[in-house]
């Protein structure tokens, strides 16, 4: 019935899931979870500010990825991110301009950011949003040279990236500290954490983008599946504590247990 | 500003001059510095040797023309030199469209052509093309090859008429892949749809000098066999297989080169910040 | 599409739904490009008919929209001559692909070594216990990949590969694997809150 070699897997599958909704209904029933201070996520609302009283443009975009693959969580935490920028730039009067690359989280982009203008009473400016979402190309490096165009052109006072992102990375990073942009970064992509942080005012590594939608809005329940998050990488360093001592005192029974 | 000031906040217009001078003199200028080959490459080089004749590998091509110049293009044809050079069935594929036509392209290199000179396509070696929906097309092709080639190979000739494609049908029919990767989807992407439904798929990598530190997880845990090492590992493939040409000894002279350039640089800056603060302590 | 990831393979009903929603969800994103290439004609329209006098670049956007045309035609013109899926058995495609496309990509890619140059001399000052491990590990690992960056040490040249396989295989593995499990982990939650709906900040935001 279950395919062999998948049968551990499901198990921790269901374990972090359940783990996940405990929390969740913990939440709900009244016990807001604290989570620490995520500095890069407190210096989103002060960089829009700093955009709107220096009169230039908040540029943010979801990286590279799609909705499709392997890269939707991160797409999906960079969306929330728009959302959230999208309001505060609506909100202050900071002008918003989002690089797109993928066609079809285009549309998605542009429901968000019109979406987040109507809810703070920007009727006006809701209807241009398909003009500040702006498509640029699905080739990942005319993207970049069109992108950085508008980093030069623009000049923004903030830049913000949270995403799947490849190479491009460390070429937005540099070009938007050299138009003097502070920028808050973040993706789950191992290979371009290190580039962010070296480039990047404020970085977000690896799941902080996921807890993106729930530190910002403040929700309980939101809140509650982060700790139920971390209670799953609590799972993963028992297994690894409990492999390591067991491997090493020539225990292999462990290790084909988590391999059926 | 001072001597030591200026040293700490070099502009970066300088710093990009002397870079770009630093890789530009071995291009010009041979110089031919010396390269020690890693164990890495050798395990890879092995891993390509040990297999048996008449042995099934899928070869992909997963790449974007961005990393090809440096780094991949010399990593896949050295690749492909050595696998046509063995009497083994290859399945040329790719899940990047942008890695397809750099299939041929790898076919054209002098060396490539020679060792493919005797091989017979269709027989010997296939080009599928394109699979479009990355690691969702991964998976669709692990579990039913001929289903999702109903179109063809790349030039569109049906499978039923390539002889080398008549046992090919799932994943399993595989006994290595050589994954030559941009990034996403590539070698881990092969690893959960592939490898897991083929444990004993062998599965050596050839990537992106940057995406060799999240590669290495991988490859302590043995899922894969072993890594070429962007275009360092594509200069010590090429030197153990004797296919090294004058290029790409300058190219991997520019690479020491600019590697030397930017510690250089932070050396001097480090030195510029440290002689700065031990002047502000002293004031 | 999560029970068929666990479903024996032999279970062919299982499989084959999930073959075709796959293949429906490559169809819709398919269908999106065409999408991006509206928009990116749009845009460009635009641009040219707001042009002013003294400012030449709507001829960028002239040439643009030029060249994606001209390009599909390629394309598609590629395919129906050669009857295969692949546009570039058409050579003039072919020939634009392999010496400007290429030629062009591989010219941003290779910005990156200076925009790495840049980067490191700033990032990597010693300012404190931890700025000074970075830059000594590094600096390390830079000679380290160097081709020819063991000889920089003459005799002492095998000791430094060895320290330079010590980082690459201890502590960056550990930290790479932390952050894997952790961003695995974190995309697991996720999924979670869009699946049962409390994840909406994607949505457009509000309650």
């Amino acid at each position: 019935m279950l395919e062999p070699g998948r049968v551990a897997q499901l198990f921790f599958l269901v374990v972090i899931c359940a783990a996940v909704i405990y929390f969740v209904e913990t939440a709900r029933r009244g016990k807001m979870p604290k989570l620490r201070k995520v500095p890069g996520l407190d210096a989103v609302e002060e960089a829009v500010g700093r955009a709107t009283e220096m009169a230039r443009p908040v540029v943010i975009s979801t990286g590279i990825g799609g909705l499709t693959d392997i890269t939707a969580p991160q797409t999906i935490a960079g969306l929330s991110m728009v959302g959230y920028v999208a309001k505060l730039c609506a909100r202050y009067g900071a002008r918003l301009i989002a690089p797109a690359r993928v066609p079809h989280v285009l549309p998605v982009e542009v429901e968000i950011v019109q979406t987040a203008f109507n809810e703070e009473g920007k009727v006006e400016e809701a209807a241009r949003a398909v003009d500040m979402v702006q498509y640029l190309s699905d080739s990942q490096f005319a993207y970049t040279i069109a992108y950085l165009g508008i980093l030069q052109r623009e000049k923004p006072a903030a830049h913000i990236m949270v995403g799947g992102y490849w190479a491009e990375s460390l070429q937005l990073a540099e070009v938007g500290f050299g138009v003097g942009a502070v920028q808050i970064a973040g993706t789950a992509n191992t290979h371009q954490i290190p580039f962010f942080v070296a480039a990047c005012d404020y970085s977000l590594i690896g799941e902080e983008i996921y807890a993106a939608g729930a530190y910002l809005s403040k929700d309980p329940i939101q809140s509650g599946s982060v700790v139920g998050q971390d209670m799953g990488k609590a799972i993963a360093f028992i297994l690894l504590l409990l492999g390591v001592i067991l491997s090493a005192a020539g225990v292999k029974a462990f290790t084909t247990l988590l391999l059926s | 500003m001072s001597f030591w000031k200026k040293l700490e906040a070099v502009d970066v217009r300088i710093i990009y001059l002397v870079l770009w001078i630093a890789i530009g003199i071995p291009l010009l200028v041979p110089i031919g510095l010396p390269l020690a080959i890693s164990p890495d490459t050798v395990k890879y080089k092995e891993a390509i040797d040990a297999l048996p004749a008449g042995s099934v590998i899928a070869f992909g091509m997963d790449v974007s023309p961005a990393g090809w110049g440096g780094e991949l293009g010399p990593q896949a044809r050295a690749t492909a030199t050595h696998v046509f050079r063995r009497p083994l069935k290859v399945v040329f594929l790719s899940f990047w469209e942008t890695g397809a036509p750099l299939i041929e392209t790898a076919w054209r290199d002098p060396f490539v052509a020679a060792a493919m000179k005797d091989k017979k396509y269709g027989v010997d070696y296939v080009n599928l093309g394109w699979i479009p929906g990355t690691e969702t097309g991964m998976a669709s092709f692990a579990t039913d090859v001929w289903k999702v080639l109903e179109k063809g190979d790349y030039k569109g000739t049906k499978l039923a008429d390539l002889p080398i494609m008549a046992n090919i049908k799932t994943v399993n029919d595989f006994t290595m892949l050589i994954c030559i990767e941009t990034g996403t989807p590539g070698g881990p992407e092969y690893l959960r749809q592939w490898q897991a439904r083929n444990p004993r798929l062998k599965v050596v990598v050839g990537s992106l000098g940057v995406s060799v530190p999240a590669n290495m997880a991988y490859v302590a845990s043995g899922q894969i066999v072993s890594i070429l090492r962007g275009g360092r590992g594509a200069a010590e493939y090429q030197r153990l297989l004797n296919i090294a040409t004058q290029a790409d000894v300058q190219g991997s002279d520019a690479m020491t080169m600019s590697h030397v350039v930017v510690l250089l640089f932070l050396l001097v800056g480090n030195a510029g910040y440290f002689a700065t603060r031990k002047k502000a302590g002293k004031t | 599409m999560i029970v068929s990831a666990f479903a024996s393979q032999k279970i062919k009903e299982i499989q084959d739904a999930a073959s075709t929603l796959q293949t429906w969800v490559l169809v819709m994103v398919n269908f999106a490009v065409i999408l991006g290439a509206v928009m990116i004609i749009r845009a460009h329209k635009g641009r040219i008919e707001r042009r002013k006098p003294g400012d030449n670049s709507w001829m960028f956007s002239v040439w643009l929209i030029g060249a994606l045309i001209l390009y599909l035609m390629l394309g598609i013109y590629g395919v129906e001559v050669s009857n295969s899926a692949s546009p570039t058995r058409d050579p003039t495609f072919a020939w634009i692909y392999n010496n400007a496309v290429v030629s062009l990509d591989s010219a941003m890619y290779s910005l990156l070594a200076f925009f790495i140059a840049s980067a490191a001399f700033r990032a990597f000052k010693a300012r404190t216990k931890e700025a000074a491990v970075l830059l000594l590990s590094g600096g390390a690992i830079m000679l380290y990949n160097a081709p020819a960056g063991s000889v920089v040490f003459g005799p002492l040249g095998p000791q430094f590969v060895a320290l330079g396989e010590w980082i690459m295989n201890v502590p960056n593995m550990a930290g790479f694997r932390g952050i894997i499990i952790g961003a695995a982990v974190g995309a697991i939650a996720l999924g979670i809150r869009v699946m049962t709906g409390r994840e909406r900040g994607y949505l457009g935001g509000g309650e």
